[in-house]
């Protein structure tokens, strides 16, 4: 027969007990992501749809803004941009979600007890399942649709390999930062507003409009900055998995207008990815065992 | 909060030892970085340790108890006396400032039926969530669906529907129903089964006795007195946090209707 030892919160939390003792509930986690996929899209006569719209819409409109008002683009610009939206659009969701992930289920909380993990990552995997969704409109529009168009475009390089690492970093990563915000809204409701400020301005240092590459090729800069700044860019590891998506799936390519010097994009590089791996491992634990501090006192919220 | 091996007697349901819970009552409430500021700042000028943004609230004052097994106990006590606090400790919603429970076998707590009830998702729906919240694994909701609908007295169509369309009476039975078929051990009621028309409360009342059978262990925290002198076999009487008195089910009520009356 179980028991139940309960005890003051004490000086030091045991964050894989903390884990185990969430684990116990995945059945939970997994009902309360369906629910929330149903809710989200509930009375919506588009439904999921809804989900690919977004995306979709915003390619569109980068593409028109880079081909044709910067005519800068190459051919295949707007694939371009959709392979580094899928991150980026995943990652800023889902914390944008997660400030509000637990003051949304408060009330639940002060009549039920289950682990208060499961509302922050409830909320990290419904997003996650809208990055899956994107991940399908994206195929079907690179090498389905392009295809009917213009011809088969090739096939990605063998990188590609590294999608299920690239993918989990990104996961990690925004899930030690969801365990922040979360924990953090709490107590400080300015914590969205600043979210989201932040956001806003953290879409400017991803390489969504732009290749990473670029930063290497600033003529601003003296060749050794242009590496010391290209390589700090890509210690972020939303922006580096952005980058990593592209290299991914379109491979090494002259991103130079026709008649100067070629300027090649870089290929994907496994020691940055083990770099960024790391970052995020950490993230993850760090933000969750600040999540396990905060999460006593939930409950007990002026 | 952690799982333990067996300590104490395998007899004893629940053993408080001298558990105590303060709350903070902020004099303003503290949920903006300014307030926080302002604060830190008002601090920071009067120098002075002593001089908090809160006053200590102390709902419960090192209550011991121990509830042996298969017992049906009642919590009484005027608003503010630290029921629903001991209640929400032994539920896990609060840790204890200090002092020690242990729950010996799996404890359901009913502080609120139908708790996370959606109105636009439909019975159905809002029957696996529940469940689920409430412990039961996607194997066990199937086993347990046709007889959970019954007992509600609902049927597919209805469960069909979302929750919005249906009566309080309804969304009560739907929240009872799931919550008295779950394998649970220890039961905590809150004022649960003060809700609903005679007939249901008739209901729930046989399903309590059926629990009491059973050889489940219950506690009820509840103002209707009625309700306790046909339910429980035992009485605490808690007052300002402290047991005022703990004992067989007319004395503590005598003395508790007395004390009511000469106030």
């Amino acid at each position: 027969m179980p028991s139940i030892v309960i005890r003051p919160p004490g000086p030091k939390v045991d964050n894989f007990a903390e884990f185990r003792e969430f684990w116990r509930y995945k059945h939970l986690l997994r009902v309360l992501v369906e629910r929330g996929i149903r809710i989200r899209y509930k009375n919506s006569v588009l439904g999921v749809a809804w989900s690919m719209v977004t995306p979709i819409l915003s390619v569109i409109v980068y593409s028109i803004l880079i081909t044709a008002i910067l005519h800068t683009g190459s051919s295949n610009t707007s694939a371009y941009i959709f392979a580094a939206t899928l991150p980026w659009n995943f990652f800023s969701f889902a914390v944008l979600d997660s400030s509000a992930a637990i003051l949304q289920q408060l009330g639940l909380l002060k009549k039920i007890y289950f682990p208060r993990e499961i509302p922050v990552i409830s909320n990290v995997l419904q997003n996650f399942v809208q990055f899956l969704i994107s991940m399908f409109v994206f195929v079907v529009y690179r090498w389905g649709l392009t295809t009917v168009v213009h011809g088969w475009p090739g096939w990605p390089p063998y990188q590609v390999i590294y999608l299920p690492i690239v993918i989990t970093i990104m996961v990690l990563f925004t899930t030690g930062f969801a365990f922040f915000i979360s924990a953090l809204n709490v107590f400080y409701e300015d914590v969205k507003f600043v979210v989201s400020l932040l956001l806003t301005l953290g879409f400017y240092f991803v390489p969504v409009l732009y290749p990473a590459e670029k930063i290497q090729y600033s003529a601003r800069l003296t060749p050794s900055m242009q590496t010391i700044a290209y390589h700090a860019y890509l210690l972020n590891p939303v922006a580096w998995v952005s980058q990593a998506f592209r290299q991914m799936l379109f491979g090494v390519y002259n991103m130079a207008p026709v008649g100067s010097p070629p300027q090649m994009t870089a290929p994907f590089d496994v020691r940055i990815m083990c770099i960024d791996g790391f970052e995020s491992v950490l993230m993850c634990y760090i933000g969750y065992a600040f999540f396990n501090r905060m999460k006593r006192k939930f409950t007990e919220r002026p | 909060m952690t799982n333990d091996p067996m300590k104490g007697g395998i007899d004893n349901a629940i053993e408080i030892k001298s558990l105590r819970k303060e709350f903070r009552v902020y004099r303003r409430t503290y949920n903006s970085l300014k307030t926080h500021a302002i604060a830190a700042a008002i601090s920071s000028v009067k120098r002075d340790k002593h001089n908090t943004h809160y006053d200590l609230r102390v709902a419960l004052a090192d209550v011991s108890l121990t509830v042996p097994r298969g017992q049906a106990i009642a919590i009484i006590g005027r608003n503010g006396s630290g029921k629903s606090t001991l209640l929400s400790i032994l539920a896990r919603i609060y840790l204890p400032t200090s002092g020690e429970a242990i729950v010996h076998g799996r404890l359901i707590a009913l502080l609120e039926l139908g708790a996370g009830f959606d109105g636009d998702l439909t019975g159905n729906q809002n029957l696996v969530f529940n469940a689920a919240i409430l412990g039961l694994t996607q194997d066990q909701i199937k086993d347990r669906y046709d007889e959970i609908c019954t007992f509600a007295g609902l049927d597919q169509a209805t469960m069909n529907l979302p929750v919005r369309m249906y009566s309080s009476g309804m969304q009560l039975r739907l929240g009872f129903a799931i919550a008295t078929h779950l394998d649970t051990d220890v039961i905590l009621v809150d004022e649960g089964l003060a809700v609903g028309d005679e007939a249901f409360q008739e209901k729930c009342f046989r399903k309590m006795e059926q629990f009491k059978a059973e050889g489940r262990t219950i506690v009820i925290v509840s103002h209707e007195l009625d309700h306790i002198e046909r339910l429980a076999e035992r009485v605490v009487w808690l007052d300002k946090g402290v047991i005022k008195m703990d004992g067989d089910v007319p004395t503590v009520l005598k003395a508790y209707r007395e004390a009511l009356m000469s106030d």
